[in-house]
């Protein structure tokens, strides 16, 4: 469960911050009293008891740190407490607390545990990121009175503090004979860096073993970079120089590039691009991204005019290399590129454009965009979109009225990726063209563009439009701008005003739209239109009035289901009419009157299938007489057993008696195949044993649910005698035992059900479970089925083949509980599934 | 290509990068003898002999001239020091999230990355393959500007105090627990259950929290930053958990009605509520999301060739968990931080610094 333990944490956290909201004094005084009582568990604490009393004073250290007076207290009896503690585990528990609230108070003590190999960790985990001074000279003198491993780690977190005035020490012990400790020695020099690290460390190679001057080659670079930041570029240059020497090992000599790119800026290019011209791909490639971050003019121009020198690969990464730098100076020679043989390349050339690029590059763009295909064509298009230098909405603008078709869709596509809504009256125009290609893209465009204030101009290009093609994507387009207005009747305004002039071509588009607004006024013109001596507008009107998304224009598709002139408009409304029963007050009535008026089978046939989202009692009163018609028993049995299927959680016998009426109307067998599944599924619930008695809960400290699974308690012992038994009779459901009510007991417990199950014959069977969370069977005293899940309850999760004897057999459950509900259920059937008769259940 | 941390999700992970042709997976690593024996079986298999190497000490690992990149999967107490040793050493890396314990590692790996011109690919494949709906229908506009967002996930991590287990044989103990402090063996921490615990992870707030926070702050468009304010809750003003950003968004831990996330914008909300909200069309906008084929393993691969930062780049994996840091030290405090995005530091406060980083134990460090 992905919120289990933190509410446990909140809960408690907010108890005893409702406790501690008590007046101050006395609360102050309250907890400190507690504290006392947790720290008293601490002294004896081993990591296996009990951690109540830990966990309440770590949450009241927590809470101390905001307030220094109270941490000043709580400091304190932290510290008495360590001076008392008996257990290792106690001390380092309390060390923990001080990494929190420690000051220099508690240097000393902790300082006294540097030396103790089982507590120095956690003395130095709480010193070390202690701010005090103090903090830092008890670590550099532990270094004198420890060595190996733990003098390592101390170095380790003096370097982490950046501690230089123990740089003499870590001096010292760059030359010590343990690796280990050469090592951090080094490590740290590198954390601490300066010149005089920098000179010890250089001084100390030439004498290390190869494993130490591996580490002192990384302190160095690590020094470099401190002193880089530290704004001594020219001393961090020498050692990246040093470092970037030949000899070295590559990936040494990439990251000391990095650091003279970074250091010597426009006088490192000579080597980036050496780097970049040379053999060495990783270097070349590194050297490229390095240069990226070079700053300046000059740098770009270096690196851009180094393209022309390169194979294609590479010119592909330094033009991503530019593009990220995003310094025009680098166009001129990124246009070159744009025009490679390379497809690769010239697709990089474009990506590179649009962050380096002006106004002046989208012709050359769009051209790319129109004339390219693939990555090139991809680049293309999202280097327009991209494009921020200069008057560039303006260029796209001035190229819609252009003469090449693909150039002006191009340049169309860009202004709606970059939503440029100034473009809206020249797409407006853009969207009369005479070339079909830009009128339709247009009319996409201004769907992405238009706001409720471009509505109006929209329903007049609807009105306008002579094409039936340009008509359906403008229908398309508008719907987006028209749901994000939030108020139907605003969002049906314009329409409404449209259809005022109109003609006949577009009325049925308008109508349509009107359709989805679901305002009054709309409604009001569809039945308008119902009236209209255009045929196409009424037939508009009718499947506007039959898609509606209210129950409002019931009446009039009834009506017009009756006597609309035209047959396909009577079946659309009847249609319509059965699809709002289900929005409508009374669907049932409905239901009744359209079955009445359909004549046509098909008719008849939706009206039934509809039925089975109708209310059960009504619907099936309607359905049960089509069973005997021929023609349609096949619709009404799939809608019954659609209901049944409905029913069967919530009233099971009329599911049932509904599902036997199908089966005996006998229909065909694709139906029957479907109400013996529901059967099936309908009979899941039944016979489920309800005789138990139980014992638990059981629970275990620090141990969970798949712990307490394994864990053997008395119920499962061969002598269970003892064990005290109590029949179940609260939590009993209609087929599941909900165990919180029936045991008590709450988050990471076990529970045990016992039952004895009488057979006539010894006989194979099958068990069906299910459980929240973990379920362990056992039959006759041996384990038949064992899942340690962690689920809610549902029936029928778990099936097993288990073997009755003849007489009475012995059936015990154990369900475990992790958090949240706890049930399980169990019946006993055949091997496949369907009901034993003859079994005796005795709660015992 | 070697796997290191061959647990469930390391080999659910070997599993994945198995499959691309243009990988071979020639080694694997774990400190328990029975994860790289399954680990090795796995491999094995796929490629029908027994060749693949089963090593107990990831520098073994990182030793070989002839791995390229290293799948990282170990408990996150491991994450940096195996990462940034890897990029030392000339590695690719891919590193399961969370990618880091603490603040200040997740700023040193993204550091190592750059200093060493790697490609280093966080996890997380949910923040795109499950959340792309709502990157598209907010950055297309759909709900207007988003003002707040929801994350449904678990807590704060907490102490552990599991009761000591005697250490089976075939089980490195000591490896496994690296720079955390020392306490004595648990199964469960081996198994994938040392989530809940402080030294080793961050709780709910960074298991799922990495998806969770991942998705909000790249949806609100704010993950190459971070928050400003991160306010517990008091039960009065703040319900939830808050984090406040400098351009005003707000995002709460807890509290939202959709799944995981929920977003609510000037003009709507997602998922929509309410019959009345009608069925918002999704914009058709291109958000650049994994280069190459195959999901998050296929942009990583792919960036490995092209040297080229992948989705999930590092620095993204880094400012996500630190912002589930940032909620896990509220929560332990019970105080609200400020936090400065840029410098990476919690400003005006010195207890809750010391939060961002912890002394390793002896003899691991990151320098």
């Amino acid at each position: 469960m992905k919120i289990g333990r933190w509410k446990i944490i909140g809960t408690l956290a907010l108890a005893l911050a409702a406790t501690l909201n008590l007046r101050a004094a006395d609360a102050e005084a309250d907890s400190m009293a507690r504290l006392d009582q947790a720290l008293k568990a601490v002294a004896t604490f081993e990591y296996g008891k009990d951690s109540g009393g830990l966990t309440l004073a770590e949450q009241m250290v927590m809470e101390s740190a905001k307030n220094p007076a109270q941490r000043a207290a709580v400091e304190e009896r932290l510290l008495r407490a360590l001076n008392e503690a008996g257990t290792r585990d106690g001390k380092e528990f309390l060390c923990r607390q001080l990494f929190t609230i420690g000051t220099a108070r508690c240097v000393p003590q902790l300082e006294a545990l540097l030396t103790d190999p089982s507590l120095s960790h956690v003395a130095r985990f709480a010193l070390g990121r202690n701010e005090s001074p103090e903090a830092s000279e008890a670590l550099r003198r532990a270094l004198g009175k420890t060595s190996g491993s733990i003098q390592a780690g101390i170095l380790n977190t003096l370097g982490l503090r950046r501690y230089t005035k123990a740089r003499p020490e870590m001096e010292n012990l760059l030359g010590s004979r343990d690796p280990l400790v050469a090592k951090a020695a080094a490590a740290a020099l590198g954390q601490i860096s300066g010149i005089e690290a920098v000179r010890a460390l250089e001084a100390a190679r030439t004498k290390a073993p190869e494993e130490v001057r591996q580490k002192i080659n990384a302190a160095l670079l690590a020094s470099a970079d401190r002193l880089l930041a530290d704004g001594q570029a020219a001393a961090a240059a020498r050692v990246y120089e040093d470092l970037y020497r030949p000899e070295q090992t590559g990936n040494i000599r990439i990251a000391a590039l990095r650091g003279l790119a970074a250091a010597r800026q426009e006088q490192a290019l000579p080597l980036l691009g050496a780097a970049i011209r040379g053999a060495d791909p990783l270097l070349r490639a590194a050297a490229i991204r390095f240069s990226a971050d070079a700053q300046g003019p000059e740098s770009t121009k270096a690196l851009a005019g180094l393209l022309t020198s390169l194979a294609p690969e590479g010119q592909e990464l330094l033009l991503s290399a530019l593009g990220e730098r995003g310094d025009e100076a680098a166009l001129p020679e990124v246009l070159a590129t744009a025009r490679s043989e390379s497809p690769g390349v010239r697709a990089a050339a474009c990506a590179a454009l649009g962050s380096l690029g002006d106004a002046s590059v989208v012709g050359r763009l769009a051209n790319a965009a129109a004339a390219g295909s693939g990555a090139e064509q991809t680049a293309a298009r999202a280097s327009l979109v991209r494009l921020k230098r200069g008057e560039v909405d303006g260029a796209l603008i001035g190229l819609l009225s252009g003469r090449e078709p693909k150039l002006v869709i191009e340049s169309i596509r860009a202004l709606a990726g970059r939503r440029t809504s100034a473009a809206f009256e020249d797409l407006l125009k853009a969207a009369t063209a005479p070339d079909t290609g830009v009128r339709r893209e247009a009319i996409h465009a201004l769907g992405l563009l238009a706001e409720e204030r471009h509505l109006p101009a929209l329903a007049k290009l609807i009105t306008d439009c002579k094409n039936a093609e340009d008509l359906g994507a403008i229908e398309e387009a508008i719907r987006m701008p028209l749901a994000k207005v939030q108020n139907p009747e605003r969002e049906a305004r314009p329409l409404v005003e449209a259809l005022g002039w109109a003609t006949a071509g577009s009325k049925p588009t308008l109508l349509r739209l009107l359709g989805t607004t679901g305002a009054p006024s709309a409604l009001a013109a569809l039945r308008a239109a119902l009236k209209d001596p255009d045929s196409a507008a009424v037939e508009a009107g009718v499947r506007a009035l039959a898609d509606w998304p209210d129950a409002a224009p019931a009446d009039e598709l009834l009506a017009l289901a009756r006597t609309a002139p035209v047959p396909a408009q009577k079946v659309v409304a009847l249609r319509g009419y059965v699809r709002l029963a289900a929005l409508g007050k009374d669907p049932g009535a409905m239901y009744a009157r359209a079955l009445e008026l359909a004549d046509r089978p098909e008719d008849k046939k939706l009206v039934l299938s509809s039925l089975a989202e109708a209310d059960p009692v009504r619907a099936l009163k309607l359905l049960e007489p089509y069973l005997e018609n021929e023609q349609l028993k096949s619709e009404a049995a799939l809608a019954m057993v659609r209901i049944a299927d409905r029913l069967r959680e919530s009233d099971q016998p009329r599911a049932k008696a509904v599902l036997r009426q199908v089966m005996t109307a006998a229909p065909g067998p694709r139906i029957r195949q479907q109400a013996q599944e529901v059967i099936n599924q309908t009979e899941a619930l039944d016979a489920h044993i309800l005789e138990w008695v139980g014992s638990g809960p059981y629970q275990e400290k620090e141990k969970d649910a798949r712990a307490l699974f394994d864990t053997v308690f008395p119920p499962e012992k061969p002598d269970a005698g003892e064990v005290k038994w109590t029949k179940l009779t609260r939590g009993l459901g209609a087929w599941d035992v909900n165990l919180l009510e029936a045991l008590g007991g709450g988050d990471r417990v076990a529970g045990y059900v016992r039952t004895r199950v009488w057979s006539p014959t010894g006989r194979e069977a099958r068990l069906e479970m299910g459980s929240d969370d973990g379920i362990k069977v056992w039959l006759n005293g041996t384990v038949v089925h064992a899942n340690n899940a962690e689920r809610g309850l549902t029936a029928r999760q778990d099936l097993a083949k288990v073997t009755l004897k003849e007489g009475w057999n012995e059936l015990l459950l154990k369900v475990t509980n992790q958090g949240g509900g706890w049930g399980f259920s169990c019946r006993i059937r055949q091997p496949d599934g369907t009901a034993l008769e003859g079994l005796k259940f005795e709660a015992k | 290509m070697a796997g290191i941390g061959m647990g469930g999700q390391g080999r659910g992970d070997l599993g994945g990068f198995l499959g691309f042709k243009d990988v071979q997976v020639v080694a694997v690593c774990d400190v328990a003898a029975k994860h790289r024996a399954m680990a090795k079986e796995m491999v094995d298999r796929t490629y029908g002999n027994q060749e693949c190497h089963a090593y107990e000490h990831f520098r073994d690992v990182l030793a070989r001239p002839d791995i390229d990149a290293v799948l990282i999967a170990t408990p996150d107490h491991w994450h940096a020091i195996i990462s940034t040793e890897a990029l030392a050493q000339g590695k690719d890396v891919y590193c399961e999230k969370p990618e880091s314990l603490t603040v200040r590692q997740g700023r040193a790996m993204t550091e190592t990355a750059r200093r060493f011109g790697r490609v280093f690919s966080g996890g997380s494949q949910r923040v795109w393959e499950d959340y792309n709906w709502f990157h598209k229908m907010i950055r297309g506009g759909a709900i207007g500007e988003v003002r707040e967002a929801w994350v449904n996930v678990g807590g704060p991590s907490e102490a552990c105090y599991l009761p000591p287990v005697p250490t089976p044989d075939d089980v490195n103990w000591d490896l496994w627990l690296g720079p955390a402090p020392w306490r004595p063996f648990h199964p469960t921490l081996i198994t994938g259950g040392f989530r809940p615990y402080r030294d080793y992870s961050g709780g709910g707030m960074t298991d799922w929290g990495c998806h969770g926070f991942g998705g909000a702050l790249f949806a609100c468009n704010l993950h190459q930053t971070g928050p400003v304010e991160i306010i517990p809750p008091d039960g009065k003003d703040y319900p939830h958990l808050t984090y406040v950003f400098a351009n005003g968004v707000r995002i709460y831990h807890g509290g939202g009605w959709g799944d995981i996330l929920a977003f609510k914008g000037t003009r709507g909300e997602l998922p929509a509520r309410g019959k009345e909200t009608k069925e918002l069309p999704l914009p058709d906008i291109q958000i650049p999301n994994y280069r190459g084929k195959g999901g998050i393993f296929g942009d990583f691969l792919h960036c490995v060739r092209t040297r080229e930062r992948p989705f999930r780049d590092i620095e993204l994996g880094h400012r996500t968990a630190t912002v589930s840091h940032l909620g896990n030290i509220a929560y332990w405090l019970k105080r609200p931080l400020k936090w400065d995005p840029v410098k990476e530091e919690i400003l005006g406060d010195t207890e809750a610094n010391r939060w961002l980083d912890r002394p390793m134990r002896e003899p691991w460090s990151l320098a």
